[in-house]
């Protein structure tokens, strides 16, 4: 019988004729960066609720936060040999009431003061985007609306990308810009509040993503963002030795992520390794530290089950206290938890069902922050740390 | 220590440049839809959504577009 | 040839049968519309290479025999034009698009053989040196004509299972007569099980080779043969002496990243005989089978289990 196989050095033939074999379209046609070339729709619907807060550290009766749901779409639709156009939609509805201001009890300790009434509010989003894939290089420009009661948003986008002769290396480079108007309700009525700021924010993104070999992905991103104009909270407010001030956050704000992605297939087990970190650093001395992982696990040919777990820690910005005991000189306060040190893990699961054209997901997502599982020691926690529970279910066809 | 460790990642993945190219009949794994860098696009725009809307971080590889009112 | 045994599978796979470049073949795909349109790349390639279509790319090229401005060819065209050229190159000349001329002299069919004086008047005709190929213009001397036959199949296999893969496919195989590429592997990762055919009993498998990811091509020369007076003249000629190759294998089967390589690997070991066969597979260093006429089989190709 035959001799077992032992694999050798391919000889000059087989590198000759691999070489001419390469330049036919049969083996090109799946490197190229291609466009689905099927139209397709997507839609999903989620609902999350943030945890009531702790009575003991809040002050008054309403301990209840945000209930919000959000529909989202998506179409994608290709236009002659090498255009796309993609439309997104979302429409958000959110209720309930928000953290106001933290103000120490008698021990010294912060205790969370609500906003009064429920808010209720609705945000639209939209957002076109038109590309063009060559042969090496896929350009696309967006143009996008986002907007609430209080609250419009427009933004531009243009990325370009592309792949190296090996098509081993693709180098995208992206930019943005976006012009907020922010116009708080009842400002008549809460003298803190400003009547209409403006802000805007212009990024820029670079990546660098190479093929590994067979089994592995790998994609490193530096961007970087410039945010002016009005960046305070005008919803909230901040104790300060005895008296409420509005937040009043700097004009500016630089900030700069690095990222880096890795995809890794695991093919004795018919799954898929991803592995994410992002490091995070501002001009108001944030950063943070974002990990994730998640096991993409096949089940036969049309079920993959994805538990996913996230760990982010953050420092806090510089003029951030959760109460002031003295006024600072440079009149720059905010008690927003979103501003505080703290650390938060979240669990996620997710299924996928592979139809005929069609598929379905449905998942949900755990998110538990904790001052404690920052990375460095905090002092006094912010009692308005958030947590929720999201469960989400969509649709997807393939038209 | 942690910038340190951070300029360590950058650079292997600079370094790791020197791969023999992969054949198009090879690439058969890479193109699973588990192995994309954003299997599910809807599920990470919201997730980039309810973040930046808690963290006082964003940016990222696959962020661009889109705000909020949340600052 | 190789065939396919079709195991008990645990997803929807769709099997599309049809007839095209002169044999019978089979689109196994986890999507319907994907088989589709591998089924649909073969009848593009056969339809663009056919020999027997007027208005076929390969027609045109050999109408144009003769003709000292040649004619401009396609860029798939010229890049099959280069693959030839190179096989010629590697094969010391006996990987010959242009020897199709031979079927003047040998019927295969009939019982006798062709006199000498016929193959002395095609000899001449034969030769991938003689004709001038500057991409994209391609000129054959009056009188010659060129035959894709030799590697069009293999590289419709890959064409097919890559426009399957394009369609959404991740799982199924292409094959046109015994020349397979893999499209992906069972939904479960289980590699595709092909059987190796025994030259001397069609029925019977000899071997049966576990095939996840690119091609395997074999060549046999039991299908077409003349027996005269004792002697056995196989259908693989030399295009250098226009005569059967003696002392050859019965079948070889190669596997490669490509039914392309691995069609064109078999056809050389072929052409080469026995001794001189058995070196140049080994020299290429692919996974190869060969069998003998008498049976005793050789090579680097594992059989699963």
């Amino acid at each position: 019988m035959s001799k077992p196989f032992k694999p050798r050095r391919p000889g000059p033939a087989l590198t000759a004729l691999t070489a001419a074999a390469l330049a036919l379209p049969a083996y090109q046609r799946a490197e190229a960066a291609s466009r689905d070339e099927q139209a397709g729709v997507s839609v999903r619907a989620s609902h999350y609720t943030e945890d009531a807060l702790d009575r003991s550290q809040t002050a008054g009766d309403v301990t209840e936060r945000f209930d919000i749901t959000v529909g989202q779409a998506k179409g994608r639709l290709p236009v002659g040999q090498r255009f796309e156009l993609s439309l997104d939609a979302a429409y958000e509805t959110l209720s309930g009431a928000s953290p106001w201001f933290i103000e120490p009890d008698e021990n010294g300790e912060p205790v969370q003061v609500m906003s009064g009434a429920t808010i209720d509010d609705a945000r639209t989003d939209l957002l076109a985007t038109v590309s063009r894939y060559g042969d090496r290089d896929t350009v696309s420009a967006s143009v996008g609306t986002s907007r609430e009661d209080d609250y419009l948003s427009y933004n531009l986008g243009l990325k370009w990308s592309r792949d190296t002769a090996s098509r081993q290396t693709t180098w995208s480079l992206g930019a943005s810009a976006s012009d907020d108007v922010i116009t708080p309700t009842d400002s008549d009525r809460f003298p803190l509040r400003p009547e209409e700021e403006s802000k805007q924010s212009y990024s820029l993104v670079g990546s660098l993503s190479r093929i590994l070999g067979k089994l592995t992905t790998w994609q490193t991103a530096l961007s970087l963002r410039y945010l002016t104009g009005f960046l305070s909270d005008p919803y909230k407010q901040a104790f300060v030795d005895g008296t409420i001030l509005a937040d009043s956050r700097p004009d500016s704000r630089w900030q700069a992520a690095l990222s880096t992605r890795l995809r890794r297939r695991v093919t004795w087990a018919q799954a898929s390794l991803h592995a994410d970190y992002r490091y995070f650093v501002d001009e108001w001395e944030v950063n943070s530290h974002t990990v994730k992982l998640a096991w993409h696990q096949g089940i036969g040919s049309r079920w993959e089950l994805a538990p996913s777990l996230r760990y982010y820690s953050q420092s806090q910005a510089f003029f951030y206290r959760p109460f002031y005991l003295q006024e600072r000189d440079d009149g720059l306060y905010s008690s927003d938890y979103r501003l505080s040190p703290y650390g938060a893990l979240t669990y996620a699961l997710s299924a996928h069902y592979q139809g005929e054209g069609w598929s379905l997901v449905g998942a949900v997502q755990r998110y538990d922050s904790e001052a404690s599982l920052a990375i460095d020691s905090v002092g006094l926690a912010n009692p308005g740390l958030v947590d929720f529970t999201l469960v989400s279910f969509g649709v997807e066809w393939r038209l | 220590m942690i910038q340190r460790l951070i300029l360590l990642v950058l650079l292997l993945a600079l370094t790791a440049c020197s791969t023999t190219p992969l054949k198009p009949w090879e690439r058969g794994h890479l193109a699973e839809r588990s192995m994309a860098w954003e299997p599910d696009p809807l599920a990470a725009q919201l997730d980039e959504h309810v973040y930046f809307s808690k963290e006082a971080s964003s940016g990222g590889a696959g962020t661009g577009g889109g705000g909020c009112g949340c600052n | 040839m190789a065939a396919v045994s079709q195991r008990t599978v645990n997803t929807a796979t769709t099997t599309l049968r049809f007839s095209a470049m002169g044999c019978p073949c089979a689109i196994h795909a986890d999507k319907p519309a994907a088989a589709e349109a591998a089924r649909a790349e073969v009848l593009r390639l056969e339809r663009k290479y056919s020999r027997y279509r007027d208005d076929s790319v390969l027609s045109r090229i050999n109408a144009a025999a003769g003709n000292a401005q040649g004619c401009v060819v396609d860029d798939e065209t010229a890049a099959l034009l280069d693959y030839a050229a190179t096989a010629h190159a590697q094969s010391d000349g006996l990987f010959d698009a242009t020897a199709g001329v031979l079927r003047q002299a040998w019927n295969f069919r009939g019982d006798a053989l062709p006199p000498q004086s016929k193959i002395d008047g095609l000899l001449p005709r034969i030769g991938w040196q003689r004709l001038g190929w500057e991409r994209p213009r391609l000129t054959l001397p009056a009188g010659m004509e060129l035959d894709f036959g030799g590697f069009v199949k293999e590289y419709a296999a890959d064409g097919a299972a890559a426009a399957a893969r394009t369609a959404g496919a991740r799982s199924g195989l292409v094959d046109l007569g015994g020349d397979l590429t893999v499209i992906g592997p069972h939904a479960d990762g289980a590699p595709w099980r092909v059987g190796i055919r025994d030259p001397r009993n069609a029925q019977r498998p000899v071997a049966t080779i576990a095939l996840d990811v690119g091609g395997l091509a074999s060549s046999g020369n039991y299908e077409r043969c003349l027996r005269i007076a004792g002697k056995v003249y196989g259908h693989i000629l030399d295009p250098r002496t226009g005569w059967p190759v003696t002392d050859g294998f019965a079948a070889v089967s190669v596997r490669a990243d490509s039914c392309l390589i691995a069609g064109t690997v078999t056809t050389v070991a072929m052409l080469k005989g026995r001794s001189a066969g058995s070196a140049w597979l080994d020299s290429v260093g692919l996974p190869h089978l060969s069998i003998a006429p008498d049976g005793q089989m050789a090579g680097t190709l594992k059989p699963a289990g």
